[in-house]
C-alpha cells in the first residue's frame, strides 16, 4: 500500500512537470516583441518625386515637385549598423510652417491608421517595419503643392520611434519647381 | 418376558456400539486437549473444558508468520536472482518470484514507456530545433509568431516525453527493487521451510471445572 501511494505521488509530479509549458527566448532581432537591444544609427539619404494622378490637377510624371501637384515623397533613410532598425512609429517633429505645401498625412507610423510603409511591403507580402543593417529603404509621405510654394527649398524632420524606444531624428529637405 | 429383555439388552448393546463408533469416528489425535498436571491429579482430567478454536492445538511452523504478501510456503517462487532478471525483462522476474501473472503486463508498460518517451522526447526535439531555426530565420512577423508557436508546442512534447520516459524508468526502478526483496524472502522462507519441515507446534488452552484453575500450554516438538 505504501508503494502504491510513493508510485502515485511520484507519476502524479511527472503529470503535472509535463503540464509546465516551456518557452524559446525571443532572440530574433527581426522579432518587434524580442527583448533584445539593436545597435544602428539612422541618417536621410534622398527623395525620389512620385507624381500622383488627380483629376483637376497637374500629372507630368517628370519626377519634380511642381505646384498644383499632387506628390508622394520617398524618403530614403540607410541604416548605418550592424543590427536591423525596426519602426514603430513616426511622426514629423512639426507640422512645417511653408505656405503652399501640404502634408496630407502626418502619421508615417507603421501601426497606426494612414499607414506609410517601409520598404518593399507590396513584393514580400507583409507589412515591412523595417530596415536591414546597410541597407536603405523609404517612407512614403502624401503631399501636395499649392502656387504659394513656389521655387523654394521646404526643410522637414521625421521623428521615428523604434522597437527599442528610442527616438530617432531625420532632418531632409525637398525643392519645389 | 424373558425374550423381551433379552431384545431389549441387544437393542442397548447394539446403541452403545453404535453411539461408541460415531464418538470414535469424531475423535482425532490432533484434537486430544494438551495440558499439565501433575501424576496425582487425575480426577481433575474428567472436567476438563477443551476452548472452542481447535486451529490453535496444532500447526505446522513452516505454514505460519510469514511476510504478509508471500504465497504459502510450497508456492515460493524465485530467489533474490529473479532481481536481475527483472532488471532486463521488467514484470517477467517479479512473475518468476511472485508467480502472479498479471506482472507480466509490467515488461510492455516499462518498455512502452520508455520507449515511447524517448521517441517524444526526439520528435519534439527536431520539431522544435527546426521551427526555432525557421524563426530566427524569418522577418515577418506573423511568420515569427508561428514559428515560435511551432517550436514551444515542441518543448511541451519533449517535457511530455520526458515525463513519460522518467516515470517507465520510476517503474522498472521500483518493480526491479520490488523483485529482489520478493526474491530475498522467499529465499529466507525457503531455507526456514527447509529447516523446520517436521517439526510442529501445539498451543492448549483449557479449564478446570474441579479445581477452578486455567491452563495453557504450549508445546513445540523437534
Amino acid at each position: 500500500m505504501k508503494n502504491t501511494k510513493n508510485l502515485s505521488v511520484i507519476l502524479i509530479t511527472l503529470i503535472l512537470c509535463s503540464c509546465y509549458k516551456q518557452e524559446h527566448t525571443r532572440v530574433n532581432k527581426y522579432d518587434p516583441l524580442a527583448d533584445v537591444t539593436r545597435t544602428y544609427t539612422l541618417a536621410f539619404d534622398h527623395v525620389e518625386v512620385k507624381d500622383i494622378v488627380v483629376p483637376g490637377y497637374v500629372a507630368d510624371g517628370d519626377g519634380l515637385l511642381e505646384v498644383n501637384e499632387n506628390a508622394e515623397l520617398h524618403v530614403y533613410l540607410k541604416n548605418n549598423g550592424t543590427d536591423p532598425c525596426l519602426l514603430s512609429e513616426g511622426t514629423f517633429d512639426e507640422v512645417v510652417d511653408v505656405n503652399g505645401f501640404y502634408i496630407k498625412n502626418f502619421d508615417i507610423g507603421t501601426n497606426d491608421g494612414g499607414l506609410q510603409f517601409l520598404g518593399s511591403s507590396a513584393t514580400k507580402g507583409y507589412t515591412v517595419q523595417y530596415i536591414d543593417p546597410g541597407a536603405t529603404d523609404y517612407l512614403k509621405v502624401d503631399v501636395h503643392i499649392y502656387p504659394a510654394c513656389t521655387n523654394q527649398d521646404v526643410s522637414l524632420v521625421f521623428m521615428l520611434t523604434d522597437y527599442d524606444g528610442e527616438i530617432h531624428q531625420v532632418n531632409f529637405s525637398v525643392h519645389v519647381e | 418376558m424373558k425374550h423381551f429383555l433379552r431384545f431389549l439388552l441387544f437393542v442397548i448393546l447394539l446403541g452403545t456400539i453404535v453411539t461408541g463408533k460415531s464418538a470414535m469416528r469424531e475423535f482425532k489425535f490432533n484434537d486430544i486437549p494438551k495440558f499439565n498436571f501433575d501424576q496425582n491429579d487425575l480426577e481433575s482430567e474428567t472436567g476438563l473444558l477443551i476452548m472452542q478454536n481447535q486451529k490453535f492445538n496444532s500447526f505446522e511452523l513452516n505454514q505460519t508468520n510469514k511476510f504478509s504478501m508471500l504465497p504459502p510456503g510450497d508456492e515460493l517462487g524465485a530467489g533474490i536472482m529473479s532481481g536481475f532478471v527483472s532488471l532486463a525483462l521488467p514484470g517477467v522476474g517479479l512473475y518468476m518470484a511472485n508467480k502472479k501473472l498479471y506482472s507480466l503486463a509490467l515488461l510492455p508498460i516499462c518498455y512502452g514507456m520508455v520507449g515511447g518517451g524517448i521517441a517524444l522526447m526526439m520528435k519534439g526535439a527536431k520539431s522544435a530545433g527546426d521551427n526555432y531555426d525557421l524563426y530566427l530565420a524569418e522577418k515577418n512577423p506573423t511568420l515569427q509568431t508561428e514559428y515560435l508557436g511551432l517550436a514551444d508546442d515542441a518543448l511541451f512534447v519533449i517535457a511530455r516525453g520526458k515525463s513519460i520516459l522518467i516515470g517507465g524508468i520510476a517503474i522498472w526502478g521500483l518493480q526491479t527493487a520490488w523483485t529482489f526483496i520478493y526474491g530475498r524472502y522467499n529465499d529466507f522462507y525457503r531455507a526456514r521451510n527447509a529447516k523446520w519441515k517436521n517439526q510442529e507446534a501445539s498451543f492448549n488452552p483449557g479449564y478446570d471445572f474441579k479445581t477452578k484453575t486455567t491452563s495453557l500450554n504450549l508445546s513445540i516438538k523437534f
